[in-house]
This record gives structure tokens, sequence and C-alpha cells, in this order.
């Protein structure tokens, strides 16, 4: 976690000083189409989604093949198609994984094209619940006179013996939305910005930690050409997993994989490692949730008045006093 | 009866500033032989009783002629005066092309200080380093670093030595620039693989820098204002002749630009470095002279007041040169060097702390042993104990307990002994020699325990100053010179070495974040065979030296990572480790200029770098990140007219070597779809090729009237054509179109700047 902060900061800061970027042609191989097959399940009830697609060329137009006429089940029991998003396999609306217990994943499909569909297996152990004790929304700079935003959120919980592996993800609901329309943004929709705990799995061993996660600035993207303007009255919710092995170095690897190959930082890239039997690409996991939140304080040093009073309307001083 | 035979020893020295000359030629003219001054000016002869006509010379000091009549030993210094003459004959090197023939020793590269400062500098900062990245067979690491490559081998593979104290890590600002200060350098030599048996524990290349003695004749001053940084040199005799000191000091100012950005953020970033070096020479007697050297550098890095970096070298040598007899020479000395790092961040509720740092202490004791005209013989022994704190992070909470990762500290003891002999036959030159490695793990240690596949099994506590692991090598190093005619020599040589110290660096550009580790029961030394064989040809009066070399390495126990090694800050960190095999080759064809208003050289290398590891790349063999098949320096230095000097250099390089996607597929956890890259093989596609021309212009600003006050200004320009050289290459998703795209990441365009240097 230190290790990602102050790398970030570092490396953010020395590249805006030296280095300009520029898109290039290059020629590259293609590749063997691959099976892939990957999902998750966690302990909230909720319907989970497997996907069963293929791999394709890097560089190209042509349209990654995904498999709708697969079996596929997680221990036994049948997930249905999605009509409408190909590929995409749901379980029911309300399952949930069960702390301690193993699940078997099984998908049968016809990648070779023989007319026989080959069977894929993957396992996962969900690992035992870990609960958030609270959170807090702490001022990244130590800049005088101190500004709330941008923030780092901790989460703060103790950590069970032996190795674990955690990750979080972060919601942010708007306040003033949700008095027409309730709005919940999840941040970290993508492999990309979910926040992984990089300190190892027996660091803390068996203590109370705090597991700082995310910097949130008063703009924070969202998705694509979406960015979310932070308001006081905002609620930000940090989301703690405790995440089993094989999907704690899947996600470890993709990540590295997006980040790319900064010369400073990069590791190593490779095939990144799954658990999907038989030679397919992905990965089966499973994590434990726990959920906190808290409400963005109002701070004259982070908002300008106008700021506040688009916001709020003209009276926005009355509800702030 | 054989004529008695009879030494004449002493030293040569610089009449204006007392500095020894180093590689100055003694010639008997009625014997027909001559021999160099060692690096410390010390020459020795060994002659039958008469009377001898003696010339002396030095590239750039008139050449003196004296007639010695030696009727029993006789110690005797000279002194040569610098030429005041045209600025183009002082030529590009001080080392005799002559002698250079004769040398049994191969993959040399001698650079004096002088022909440095010719060569087009980036920012005006004068850098050896930049200068030695410019030799054939030397390839820098990436744009814009001070690491370097030497004949396909990796960065720490190089043995950087300042007076005989190693530099962890030679870099400032990130590697823009290196440690030393060009003022204090007295000279550069590159060893490219035969490395002498004196030395040892690295396998690429040894590149030694020495300081200058100082000035023991009268006080002076030197120095430089440059853009981004400036440098000051005072030196002088305490006692005159005795004992002499000097100091130096420089600085950078960065960060003075960053408000200019137009970037708010950047407005309180400071981004800095300086570094001191100073230097006390203690001419006891004839016999005995005594020198302490040291050098304390650091870079500072902070961004508003929040995040702050902090790197730093520090390294002393206490040094004592004495002469028994006039062909036995004793020197020994006590090195010490330290090199850290310092990474912090904070809150108001929560700070992190990154340190690591890797500490050495050495001795040496070594023995000259000039037993005729034909032999000169050398024996020592060497032993350094290091301590690698490969890491510690903390994260101190106002309200729990700290977080803490401390990656278990190292000690090891790497001890040698060496003798080594060379001896002229004839026509033909030998060196041969022979060194004997030893390397200690000491406790306290806790070391992992692996399966056979890398996965930890346990772990295995030794208790302190326990020497739980042991490593040995016995390294043979042979060289051979055939003088064919007078300008015509072949050569030979054979070397085994052995490297007891890795570090780990998944970077490509030279990052300060070292990690050091030191061989363990995990972790086998490296070593390497190194076959070379060259054709040396002299022409136009020595006027133009000409030379091709051709070199195969053999490596084992080569040290990568697994795909996604974590190594920073991984307390088993020997289990993101993969251990094979390599292999390297080339040929180096160089063209040197020496004498006249137009200087230089022009290089070709042919240089290509292998590994086999069987977890890598599927078990196939894969380029290293330092195979660059193909490499052109041409570095030129024109003097037209006497306050005019022009100096360009041109570099090309083929495309470092990187891993691609070459497929892709997506992933759809947490809600959006996402595409990963499918990297199928290590180093199998390349950046584009590295090219850029560098000119400058120095303007001596008062060469019609040389005084004590010397004063010039350099204009150069970095990269004139703006080439966008690769620094990166990332593969990313266009957000509109979803498209794979490909990006490179450069760091600079052209780079413009004007330096003023003055000397009184």
């Amino acid at each position: 976690m230190a290790r990602y902060i102050l790398y970030t900061t570092l490396l953010a800061s020395l590249m805006l000083l030296y280095s300009c970027r520029e898109r290039i042609d290059m020629n590259l191989n293609s590749a063997q189409s691959k099976l892939v097959i990957g999902g998750y399940i966690a302990t909230e009830p909720g319907r989970y989604t497997i996907t069963v697609t293929g791999s394709g060329d890097y560089f190209g137009q042509q349209s990654l093949s995904r498999f709708e006429q697969a079996e596929v089940s997680i221990d036994g029991v049948a997930l249905t198609s999605d009509p409408l998003q190909k590929g995409h396999y749901h379980t029911e609306p309300d399952f949930s994984a069960i702390p301690g217990r193993t699940y078997q994943l099984e998908v049968k499909v016809d990648f070779d094209n023989d007319g026989q569909k080959e069977l894929y297996s993957a396992t996962t152990r969900v690992p035992q619940q870990v609960n958030l004790l609270s959170m807090m929304l702490a001022p990244a700079t130590k800049t005088d006179p101190p500004k709330t935003l941008p923030m780092i959120g901790i989460l703060i919980f103790n950590d069970p013996k032996g190795a674990n592996y955690y990750g979080a993800h972060l919601y942010i609901s708007s306040a003033k939305d949700s008095t027409n329309q309730y709005k919940k943004y999840q941040i970290t929709n993508s492999v990309s910005k979910y926040f992984l705990n990089l300190f190892g799995p027996e660091v803390e061993d068996g203590s109370a930690i705090s597991f700082p996660a995310f910097m949130i600035s008063r703009k924070t993207e969202v998705a694509y050409r979406d960015t979310l303007v932070i308001f006081p009255l905002d609620t930000v919710t940090l989301e703690l997993n405790s995440l089993d092995e094989p999907y704690f170095c899947y996600l470890d690897a993709a990540q590295a994989s997006l980040s790319g190959q900064n010369p400073l930082l990069a590791k190593p890239p490779g095939i990144i490692p799954g658990n999907i039997s038989g030679g397919a690409l992905g990965c089966f996991g499973s994590y434990t949730i726990s959920r906190r939140q808290q409400v963005v304080k109002y701070d004259s040093n982070t908002w300008t008045d106008e700021q506040m009073e688009r916001r709020f309307g003209v009276a926005w001083r009355e509800i702030f006093k | 009866m054989a004529a008695e035979r009879l030494t004449m020893s002493g030293y040569m020295y610089d009449s204006s500033n007392g500095e020894p000359l180093i590689g100055a030629s003694i010639y008997v003219k009625e014997l027909k032989q001559g021999v160099v001054t060692n690096v410390n000016g010390y020459y020795v002869f060994t002659l039958p009783e008469g009377v001898y006509n003696v010339e002396l010379s030095y590239i750039g000091y008139a050449t003196q002629r004296h007639r010695i009549t030696l009727s029993r030993s006789l110690s005797k210094d000279f002194s040569l005066e610098q030429q005041r003459v045209e600025i183009a004959e002082i030529v590009v090197t001080s080392d005799d092309p002559s002698r250079r023939l004769e040398k049994p020793q191969m993959g040399v590269e001698k650079l004096p200080i002088s022909d440095i400062r010719k060569i087009p500098a980036f920012m005006g900062e004068v850098d050896i380093i930049k200068a030695i990245q410019l030799l054939p067979g030397v390839q820098a690491v990436s744009e814009g670093t001070s690491a370097f490559s030497v004949r396909g081998g990796t960065p720490d593979q190089n043995l950087v030595l300042l007076d005989g104290a190693t530099v962890y890590n030679a870099s400032h600002l990130m590697g823009f620039f290196s440690v030393f200060n060009n003022d204090i350098v007295k000279d550069v030599t590159l060893y490219k693989g035969d490395i002498p048996a004196t030395q040892g524990g690295r396998l690429s290349s040894l590149m030694e820098v020495d300081t200058k003695d100082g000035n023991d004749q009268r006080f002076s001053t030197q120095g430089g204002l440059g853009l981004i940084s400036a440098r000051l040199l005072l030196e002088g005799p305490i006692v005159k002749d005795k004992l002499s000191i000097w100091g130096a000091g420089r600085t950078s100012y960065a960060d003075i630009f960053l408000p200019l950005v137009g970037n708010n953020s950047l407005s309180d970033t400071k981004l800095n470095f300086f570094d001191i070096n100073g230097r006390i020479s203690w001419k006891i007697n004839d016999k005995n002279r005594i020198f302490l050297s040291g050098y304390w550098g650091q870079d500072f890095f902070k961004m508003q007041q929040s995040t702050m970096f902090r790197f730093s070298n520090k390294a002393a040598t206490l040094k004592w040169n004495s002469i028994i007899q006039p062909n036995l020479y004793v020197s020994t000395s006590i090195v010490s060097s330290w090199y850290d790092y310092n990474l912090e961040a904070g809150t108001d509720l929560l700070t992190g702390a990154w340190k690591a740092a890797i500490e050495d202490y050495g001795l040496r004791h070594e023995y000259t042993w000039l037993i005729d005209n034909n032999n000169k013989f050398m024996a020592g022994l060497s032993s350094s104990f290091k301590i690698i704190h490969s890491g510690n992070a903390e994260l101190i909470q106002d309200n729990a307990d700290p977080l803490a990762i401390d990656v278990p500290v190292s000690q090891s003891l790497e001890s040698a002994i060496f003798v080594s002999n060379e001896q002229k036959i004839g026509a033909v030159t030998l060196r041969y020699g022979l060194r004997f490695s030893l390397f200690n793990n000491i406790g306290p240690r806790k070391e992992v325990l692996m399966d056979e596949n890398y996965h930890k099994i346990g772990s295995q506590e030794y208790a302190a100053g326990a020497f739980y692991n042991t490593y040995w090598g016995i390294e043979p190093r042979v060289a051979l010179s055939w003088r064919i005619i007078p300008t015509i020599s072949v050569k030979a040589s054979y070397s085994h070495s052995v490297q007891y110290l890795h570090l780990l660096q998944t970077s490509t550009a030279g990052t300060p974040l070292d990690v050091w580790i030191a061989s363990n029961p995990n972790i086998k030394p490296q070593s390497c065979d190194q076959i070379s064989i060259g054709y040396f040809h002299n022409v136009w009066n020595d006027n133009l030296t000409l030379s091709a070399e051709g070199y195969y390495k053999f490596l084992h126990n080569v040290v990568d990572f697994k795909d996604f090694a974590t190594v920073i800050l991984n307390t088993d960190v020997d289990t993101e480790l993969r251990i094979g095999k390599g292999n390297a080759y080339g040929i180096e064809l160089m063209a040197r200029k020496q004498k006249g208003n137009l200087t230089g050289w022009i290089s070709y290398t042919y240089s290509r770098s292998f590994r086999t590891i069987p977890e890598v790349n599927q078990g196939m063999t894969y380029r290293s990140p330092s195979d660059r098949p193909h490499s052109v320096n041409v570095v030129l230095s024109y003097s037209p007219l006497k306050w005019l000097s022009i100096g360009m250099n041109w570099v090309y390089a083929t495309g470092q070597p990187i891993s691609a996607p070459e497929g892709r597929y997506i992933i759809n956890d947490f809600g959006k779809e996402e595409i990963l890259p499918v990297y199928t093989g290590r180093n199998q596609y390349r950046m584009s090729d590295y090219h850029r021309l560098d000119l400058s212009a120095t303007f001596d600003l008062n060469s019609k009237n040389k005084g004590r006050y010397n004063h010039e200004i350099n204009i150069s320009t970095y990269n004139t054509y703006a080439r966008k050289n690769p620094w990166m290459i990332n593969f990313r998703t266009d957000k509109e179109t979803h498209e794979q795209y490909a990006e490179m990441t450069y760091l600079f365009s052209i780079v413009p700047s004007i330096s003023y240097n003055f000397k009184f």
C-alpha cells in the first residue's frame, strides 16, 4: 500500500516533468485464439456473472468471440445465459457465497468447433469474513491550511491470522441527487480501478490495521467520459474484500498488465495466471464484502463559493452553517 | 660477467600544478625500450650501468630530453610543461597509441577528462558516464540514464570505482547526470571484459575513476555555471610540494524553472541534487604518499509538502602508496561506500516511509614488483564486508500500531587473493593471472526455504555472526598481445569472473530505487567465461588507430524474474527469481583519429545477448534486455580556430527489446468490460531504433592572451534534430473507439543549453 501511494505520486510527478506521449504503429504477430472463462462470486446476495469468451489478436477490428451455447454451472446449479449479452451466464439474483466453503465452476463449451463440448473447471474457496470496524477520510496532503480534498480513504479492520489477500471498492453517492433520484456510483467498476492491498499476505498478520485505499479528489473519474464532482454531503462508501489467493494473484497480474511497461516500476509481463483447467485463460474467484460509509464535510479551502452556489443554490450557506 | 642492473625510478608531474602524469612515456634511446608511468605517475626502469639519452613525453606536454649518467640506482622525478599551443594539438586520447598496440589487455578504453570535456553534453553538464556510453560495446540502458550495459551485460555487472570505493548508483536526477563532477576527475578507465586479476566481483566491466591529486604548487580555482547546475573547485598547497588539498562542490537548481511549466501543483516542488568531493594528498617523503578522499552526494525531491524522495551516495578512501624498493611498490587502502534512499509520503493521519541502503567496507593490500623490464608482477588481497538493507517500509498511524514491512538485513564478506604477471617475450606480451574469490553469508538472517517450483515451504534462521553459507571461485585471466610489425598487433584473451552481488531491477531505466541482494543458499553466484580476439593497426604515423575486437561470453547462473515478479519490499524475494544461463557475442570496430584539427572516433558494434531460463519464456531462449545488435557512434571534435572548438556526436542503436501483447481478451469483473493484453513471450519485440545528434561549440574567451584566468562559453544542443526516441511503450485501449493502440513515451525533444566555465 505504502509502495502504491508513494510510487504513483512520485512517478506521476516525474512523468509530468519530463515526458511526452505519442501513438505509434507496431506490427505484432497473431496469437492463437484461446478460450477465456472469468468471473467471481461474493458473500453479498446478488446476481453474479461468469463470462465465456475467446481471445483474439491484440490489434485489429475483429470482435472477440462470445460463446452463448455453453453449459455453465456452479456446484451443479446451472447458470442462465443472458440473451442480451452473449457469453454472459448469471446466477440467481439472490446467490451468495458462504465463507469457508469451496465452490466448483464447470463450463462445457465447444471451443474447437468439433461438435463436442469440452469440459473446463475451476474451484474457489471463499475466505473467512473480515468486517470493517470503521473508515476514515484523511486529508492526503499536509498543506497549511489543511484541505479536506483530495482525501485518502482508510479502512480499519482486524486482520485474521494467516495469509489474507485484500482489495477494496469505492462508491460515492450523491446526497443532493438522492432527493430525486438516488444515484450510486461504483467508482471501481473495472479491474484497473480496483484497489489491491500490496502489503503482502502475512505482513499485517493477526493485528488491527488501517488499510489506506484510494485517493479521492474533488473530481473523481467514474467511467468513460464521466467525471463525478464531489461535494459536501456526498457519501463515500468503502468496501473491504477478502479475496481467495488465486483470484488476488489474477487481479494483481491483470492490473500489472494494464498498467503498462513503465520502465521505473514495471513487472515483467507474461501470461496472466489463472485457475481454469484445460488451458483456458481467466480465473474463477471469490471474496467477502464489508462496507462502511462517511459523509463528506464542507471545507472552504476545497470548494469555492461559486461552486457551492451552483450546487446548492444561493442559500447554500444556510445548509452548512 | 654481466653488467650490474640498476634501477631508475621516480614520478612525473605536471609542472603547473604538481599533478602526477598517468601513462607518460620514458624512452631510453640506446636500448630502444620504454616504460610508462602508473596511475600514481610512478615509473621504474631497470638498466645496466651507463650513460643514456632519455626522452620524456606525454601528449599535450612539451617533450623533454635528458642525458642521464647511471652509475648507481637513481631516484629522479620529472616535471613536464603543458604546451601552450593550438587547442587542436591536445589529442583525443592520452593513452599512447603505440603502447596500446603492445598492451595485452583487450577491451580497455581510457578517457582523459580533457577529451570528455570536448564531447557535447546534456544541459551543458560534462558527464563521464555519458562519454563512456559513446564507446564501442557500451550502451546506455535507456534514454537519459547513467546506467549502462557493456557487451550485452546488465548494469549491475559493472563495477564502478571512485578512488577504489564502489559506487552503487552513479546517478543524479533519476540518471540524467552522473555523480562524477568532471572538475575533480583525473582519469577514467573502462575494462570491458578482460578485467585484470587484481579486480573482480563483476562480470561485464570495471570502470575506474581516479580523482586528481591536487595542486601542490599554487592555489587555483575552477568551476562552471550552467542552466540547471553550477560547480566550483578550490585547490592548493598547504605545504608546497608536500601537502595539498582540494574541495569541490556541485549543486543543481532544476526546480527554479518549474513555476514556468504553468502547473500550480509543481510550483512548490523541489527537485535538486548536490555533491561534495574532497581530497588531501600528502607526500610524506620520496617513498611514501597518503591520500584521503571523500564523496557525498544527494538528490532531493519534494512535492506539495507531502511526498519526499531522497537518495544519497557516500564514499571514502584512505590510501597509502609506498615504494619499498625502486622496483617494489606497495599500495594499501581502506575504502567505504554507502548508498541509501528514503521515500516518504504522508497525510495528517498517516505517514509512510520506505528506506533501503547498502553499506560496503573494504580493505585492499597490493604489491607491484617490476622484476625486470620484461616482467611486471602484481599480487595482493582484498576483502569487503557488505550490509544490505533491502527495504523497510512503515506506515505510521496516529491511532494504531505502525504497519511495517521489514526485509531482513543481509551481511556478507567477499574476499580475494590475486596474482598477476605481465611478461614481454620479444614481440609478444603476455599477461596471466589468477584470482581466488571467497564469499560468505553471515548471520543473523532468516533465509527462505523453497521447493523445486520456487514455492516457499518455510524458513531457516541463522544466528548472529554465523558464517552459514560459502561460495568460492577460481578466476583465471590470460591475455596475449603479438606485435607483428611496429604498427600492427593481434591480441587474444580469456577470463573467468564471478559475481556474488545482484541488483534486482525490473526497471529498464536505471531507477534509483535499487534492490541489491547478495548470493545466498538459494541464489548462486553468477559467473562468466569470456573469450576475446582483436586486431589493432596504427596508420598515418600513429595518427589513426584502427581496431577490431570480437568476443563471446558464456554466462552461468544468470538471474531473471518470473512473470509479474514483485521485487520491491518483498520479504521472500528469492521466490520471484529464476536462474538460468546466457550467452553474448559481438564485434566492435573502431577508427580513432588522434591528431590535427579534427579528432574523434567512429565505431560500429554488433552485439547480441540472450538468456535461457527454464521457467521464463516457456523455457525458450530469449533476448536479454541488453540485446541491441547494431550501434554506431560518431564522436568528432573540430577546432578550426584558436578560439573555437566544435563538437559533434551522432549515436545510433537498434531499439531496446520489449515484451508486447500479441492477443487480447475481455475481462468482465466488477461490472465494466476491460480488455486485457495477452503476453506470449519475453522481449520478443523492440522499440524503434534510437538515434540522436548532439552539437556543441566552445568559445575560448581569452585564447589570444592565455594567462592565469581562463574562461570559455559552451553552447550545445542535445538531440539536435529532435528525434522522439522511445523511453517506454505502453499498450492501451482508446476510450472513444475501444480499439487497442501502442503509445510511446519519450523524454526529450531538442535540449539546448549554455554554460560558462572558468579556471584561474
